[in-house]
């Protein structure tokens, strides 16, 4: 018995080992091009944040109103500021993680090696969303330097252990379900359209592009329900302390029973196609 | 000219043919673009039910502005977008060396050589859809004007296009592998909002140096509003302002050209 306790805990720090290299190894490929990468993020933090500040300051303008649902102009401006950065958290790697490997081939050295594969995937998917939210923080620190606002955000530990919990079960929920379009590539061979759909749906339903709060009732009705709420507006609503404890109880349970249908259909999924899986690529 | 129609024909053949090697995705395609649509006229009802007006504009101008935007999406979509995709890689990769030794433009080659069959039908769609919105316009719209309003739209396409370049041909310096795509793609959003939220100086910089605002907003303000010369005078000058820059980096992204795997 304590062999095999010593044998499966030996298995556990190994894999550990190779996990943390594959996060890091990840993070290196995410700053190859640094400069590249720098001007892209500052690029699209410009632009959401000037078409958004435009489009609002218009509306506003327009209504004479001092709060629209609960946002002022400065409110929906750190809305907008936010909702792109966690956007980016939970989207992680990139459309095509599993479906090109599938459709070259490449997919046989996962299968080869005494490796989980989705341990090896969400490492790597783990990788980039950790970047992404030191740059969330690195965002919400100038902010607080510049345009320091407590009606709009005021900074507490706990909104950021809140977001970190909310954030952390928003990674996890769309890397299965984002899983699934991937794996789908076992029959159809090319699904990035379906990974474009994913994303978009995502960002729309899940208050990207617009705060959840403006949809009629009988949508968020039905929004409640779904997956996608979960995925950026609520990360973003447990930042600021938007939610008493009741909200944030109920949002966390439906993610998570989200989470647990999207790991088990996405193991059931990866299970069968790989009896479709031929291994040779093109 | 007729060595490039006819090269241009034998382009078409092939992306047809491509386009059917992969029978499912072809309509998973199509489904993706009727969404995105779906997605654009929602958009803006939720913010209609909170304004009668946005930028100077009423709901049905709204309509207008959005049927007009996304039928030019859905032709770049089909004439340009899968060679936006390959441009980075063809130079990063060295596969303009193979182009650069052919007896045409490399520059032909590169910018039109994919065609999306599978958008083909969302052009359709949407053409017909504009076509709806036009001939339900609450107010009458001259005929001559419309005739002048849809190759105003194969220039917005052409120009979101050639704007689009210019922050793919970064790669000629910094061989990176998408250039500066993601900042375009954040900056495109400029070009799904009408023109008039947009003010002071960044009104300026969206109608000459990026102009984002010129593709969609101002042929639907030369659609429905008064002032059509001085408007025309303003999407040829942006138009041939960002057409010069793109050849101007063609040429001097050639002359920094390193070969393969550059």
């Amino acid at each position: 018995m304590e062999i095999l306790l010593s044998r499966s805990k030996g298995r556990v720090i190994k894999m550990t080992k190779v996990y943390r290299q594959v996060f890091f190894m990840e993070l290196r490929n995410l700053l190859t091009y640094r400069a590249d990468f720098w001007i892209n993020f500052f690029g699209q933090t410009f632009f959401s944040l000037v078409v958004a500040y435009y489009l609002w300051l218009s509306v506003f303008e327009y209504t004479g109103s001092q709060s629209m649902q609960g946002y002022t102009l400065q409110g929906i401006i750190f809305y907008y500021l936010m909702a792109p950065l966690i956007s980016r958290i939970q989207q992680g790697q990139g459309i095509g993680f599993a479906a090109r490997e599938i459709y070259d081939g490449q997919l046989n050295k996962y299968l080869l090696y005494p490796l989980n594969y989705f341990g090896y995937k969400f490492a790597a998917y783990f990788a980039y969303s950790s970047f992404y939210i030191g740059q969330l923080f690195l965002i919400l620190f100038l902010y607080n330097l510049f345009f320091y606002d407590p009606s709009v955000y005021q900074f507490s530990l706990a909104g950021i252990f809140l977001f970190l919990i909310a954030m952390t079960l928003a990674c996890v929920l769309f890397f299965f379900l984002f899983s699934l379009t991937e794996f789908l590539a076992f029959w159809f061979d090319n699904t990035w359209s379906l990974g474009v759909i994913l994303r978009f749906g995502t960002s729309f339903f899940g208050g990207g592009l617009i705060p959840l709060k403006f949809f009629p009732d009988w949508a968020l009705e039905i929004l409640e329900f779904t997956p996608f709420p979960y995925l950026i507006d609520f990360p973003l609503k447990a930042l600021n302390l938007d939610l008493t404890v009741m909200e944030f109880s109920k949002s966390f349970s439906i993610s998570l029973v989200w989470t647990l249908f999207f790991v088990f259909a996405s193991l059931k999924l990866w299970n069968k196609g790989q009896y479709k899986y031929t291994g040779v690529g093109i | 000219m007729t060595r490039y129609l006819r090269l241009y024909a034998h382009f078409l053949r092939f992306s047809f043919s491509k386009a059917m090697e992969f029978r499912v995705d072809f309509f998973f395609r199509v489904f993706m673009d009727l969404f995105f649509y779906f997605v654009q006229f929602v958009f803006f009802n939720v913010i209609y039910l909170h304004t009668n007006m946005l930028g100077g504009w009423n709901i049905d101008q709204m309509q207008l502005f959005v049927a007009t935007y996304i039928f030019i999406d859905a032709f770049h979509m089909t004439f340009f977008a899968n060679n936006t995709w390959w441009f980075p890689i063809s130079i990063n990769r060295g596969d303009l060396d193979y182009y650069l030794t052919r007896p045409a433009s490399s520059f032909f080659f590169l910018a039109f050589k994919e065609f999306a069959a599978n958008s083909l039908i969302n052009l359709l769609l949407t053409g017909f859809f504009l076509g709806y919105i036009l001939f339900n316009y609450p107010e009458p719209l001259s005929p001559l004007k419309i005739l002048v309003f849809l190759p105003l739209l194969i220039n917005g396409a052409f120009l979101y296009f050639m704007t689009f370049l210019i922050f793919l041909m970064s790669v000629f310096w910094t061989s990176s592998p998408r250039g500066f795509a993601d900042v375009f793609y954040a900056g495109e959003k400029v070009m799904h909002r009408p023109d008039g939220i947009f003010n002071g100086y960044m009104r300026k910089f969206f109608l000459t140096i990026l102009p984002f605002s010129v593709m969609a907003s101002l042929p639907v303000r030369f659609l429905t509003e008064n002032n059509e010369t001085s408007i025309l005078v303003q999407i040829i000058g942006a138009s041939l302002l960002i057409y010069s820059i793109v050849f101007i980096l063609w040429r001097l992204g050639l002359k920094n050209y390193s070969s393969a795997s550059s």
